[in-house]
């Protein structure tokens, strides 16, 4: 068995219809009036130990419920979750000594206190031996520059400083895996790449396996070599990042903005002046005209120059392309990308499970 | 056997560590511990002084006079005021549950309900706790009591009782927000019979069906006015009623030890 097996896994919510009036707490109690939504339908994959998934999709994916799942907050709906052979929800105190849990909107830290104290506290809770402890404290001082805010409450850290705080949290007891829900949300460029580096180290050289969820296509390029790609619930791919990338990611958006109106300037831009410029669509918006290029095809600087030479500039920007389009561009290739990936991953599941 | 001691080691020394955390969180706030004080007393003595008003007027209130009076209000007051040192938090569940924090206690090995009941401490009880102790030495001189070691043991038991029946009481229906998500407006209509009924008047002055609710439904009378009776030699009468808190306690804490484990079941199916 896979270190992480999950199959025809269902989470579905109630959303209480709205009652309103006096005692409306204690009506909603004796009349729960619902309807379903399902966030999560039907995901199965398995993981591998040492692997670094991504979870790439757009707000309100099922990514966070995934997760939740994954850890034991949330019981499934149907389906079949082990985690290390336990069941997280059943298995709850065991599974949470496997596991480190980090939820970026959401610190795991005690608020007011300074974080080597919530690290003092954390110790305790999981019957960290003091060696361990000392050691690992000093490892997340080295790697994670921990010393600089170690002494300052954890509501008065900037969201990268309080990131890495929560890493430190949810790596002290040595956990054999690792979940981050949005580890880089809202974080500086600078935080970022630290953030990744360092969730790199703790992979390669811990061997702590990595379940991570982001929107931000970045994450995985930099990070992961596997990617799952939730859309409303339900898995659209599971496969590396490079076959991703070459297909649908990779690509840059170049935002040019220009004064007077766009409408009719598309036209400059012929077939061939877009073949030559790896472009492969362009999109008019009132007062701005969006390039998607290939960045590994042509040079950013030789595109712009080209563009300005029929074209007074005004502006411009470039972006890598967001998740959503990267979304609507498999549900373009939806068909193609069934027939190639679906049996790979069923029968890759398969063999796993007789070896393992 | 070794292997329960190790588990009970292990939980002591986690809670110890999490009532450290506590401490240091509310010691962040550090100006708020005289405000805290200076207000219980300021808020105490206007209870007592619109009681004692109250007294002036009919000189009796149901038979009692002015020091039963201080006698069972400080009984209450030194039980809510324990209550609040440890456990003022319970009553906002509700918002652990809407913040996402009660997360946080459901990926750690420490039992969730043990989480949440140490996770905060609260300085206005320290005051409370003063003021009753003051209190209840008053009227212990002004009603020429002497008691025994026995009735000495007896009476912190009835002070524990009378904290674990309020603990108990606020935490069950805070617990109803597993279940509805929402439940202060529950608590805080609740407890309306302990702090505007219970506290400060002996409860046979009202009507049966209130006596019925303090004492079956939310059974607050436990906290102050049944064990009252037997301290102030009013016990004649009332049959067990008077010696029954502790186990009012006891049951109360384990119908939150049943709610808890179904509240739980229902939190992680639906997940607010
Ligand atoms: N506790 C809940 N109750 C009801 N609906 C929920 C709950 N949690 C999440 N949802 C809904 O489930 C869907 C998936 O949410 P989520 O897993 O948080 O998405 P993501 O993390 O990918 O942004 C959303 O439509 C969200 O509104
Ligand atoms: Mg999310």
């Amino acid at each position: 068995m896979a270190l992480i097996e999950v199959r025809n896994l269902v989470k579905e919510f109630r959303r209480p219809v709205p009652v309103e009036g006096p005692l409306k707490s204690l009506r909603r109690l004796f009349r729960p009036g619902f309807t379903i939504h399902r966030a999560v339908d039907n995901l199965s994959f398995s993981i591998e130990k040492g692997e670094l998934v991504g979870f790439l999709g757009p707000n309100g994916a099922g990514k966070s419920t995934t997760i939740k799942m994954m850890t034991g907050i949330l019981m499934p709906t149907s389906g079949e979750i082990f985690v290390g052979g336990l069941h997280p929800a059943r298995d709850r105190r065991r599974h949470a000594r496997q596991i480190g849990v980090l939820f970026g909107q959401k610190t795991q830290l005690w608020w007011d206190i300074p974080t080597i104290e919530s690290l003092r506290a954390l110790r305790a809770i999981y019957g960290v031996p003091d060696t361990v402890w000392r050691k690992n404290v000093e490892l997340f001082r080295d790697l994670l520059a921990l010393h600089e805010f170690e002494q300052v409450p954890v509501r008065q850290l900037s969201l990268g400083q309080r990131m890495r705080a929560d890493l430190a949290a949810a790596l002290l007891h040595d956990p054999d895996i690792l979940f981050l829900d949005e580890p880089t949300i809202g974080v500086d460029v600078l935080a970022k790449e630290r953030l990744r580096t360092f969730i790199q180290t703790i992979n390669r050289e811990r061997r702590v396996t990595v379940i991570l969820t982001t929107h931000d296509m970045g994450d995985i390029e930099k990070l992961c070599s596997r990617v799952l790609i939730i859309d409303h619930g339900s898995l659209l791919y599971d496969g590396d990042t490079e076959t991703l990338k070459q297909r649908f990611g990779g690509r840059r958006t170049l935002a040019v903005y220009v004064d007077g109106g766009t409408a009719l300037r598309t036209g400059a831009f012929d077939a061939d002046w877009r073949g030559a410029f790896a472009v492969d669509r362009i999109e008019a918006e009132p007062n701005r005209l969006i390039f998607r290029f290939d960045p590994h095809q042509t040079a950013v600087g030789d595109l712009i120059a080209a563009v300005a030479e029929r074209l007074p500039v005004r502006d411009l920007l470039v972006e890598d392309v967001p998740i959503e389009d990267i979304v609507r561009a498999i549900y373009l290739h939806s068909e193609r990308l069934e027939a190639r990936t679906a049996p790979e991953t069923v029968s890759d599941g398969a063999s796993r499970r007789e070896t393992g | 056997m070794e292997a329960v001691s190790v588990a009970a080691r292990r939980t002591w020394a986690a809670w110890r560590a999490m009532m450290r955390a506590a401490v240091l969180s509310r010691m962040a706030y550090r100006a708020d511990l005289w405000v805290g004080i200076a207000g219980v007393f300021v808020l105490n003595g206007a209870t007592l002084g619109t009681t004692w008003v109250l007294l002036k007027r009919f000189d009796h209130l149901g038979g009692w006079g002015f020091y039963d009076i201080v006698f069972l209000y400080n009984l209450w007051l030194i039980g809510h005021g324990l209550r609040v040192i440890l456990f003022r938090h319970v009553g906002q569940l509700e918002n652990y549950i809407i913040e996402g924090t009660f997360d946080q206690f459901l990926i750690r090995p420490v039992s969730p309900l043990l989480q949440f009941l140490s996770r905060e401490v609260h300085y206005l009880g320290l005051g409370d706790v003063l003021v009753s102790s003051t209190g209840i030495a008053l009227a212990y001189h002004h009603l020429g009591m002497h008691w025994t070691a026995g009735t000495w043991l007896w009476f912190f038991a009835v002070v524990i009782s009378a904290a674990a029946v309020e603990l108990g009481m606020i935490l069950l229906l805070a617990s109803t927000a597993f279940w509805t998500g929402r439940s202060t407006p529950l608590v805080n209509t609740a407890t309306q019979f302990s702090f505007g009924v219970v506290q400060q008047y002996p409860i046979h002055i009202f009507g049966r069906p209130l006596q019925a609710i303090v004492t079956i439904l939310l059974p607050f009378a436990f906290m102050n006015y049944y064990p009252s009776l037997y301290f102030l030699g009013k016990a004649r009468g009332y049959g067990i009623l008077p010696y029954l808190s502790p186990a009012v306690a006891a049951v109360l804490l384990v119908l939150v030890g049943i709610v808890w484990r179904r509240g739980l079941r229902v939190y992680t199916s639906t997940g607010s």
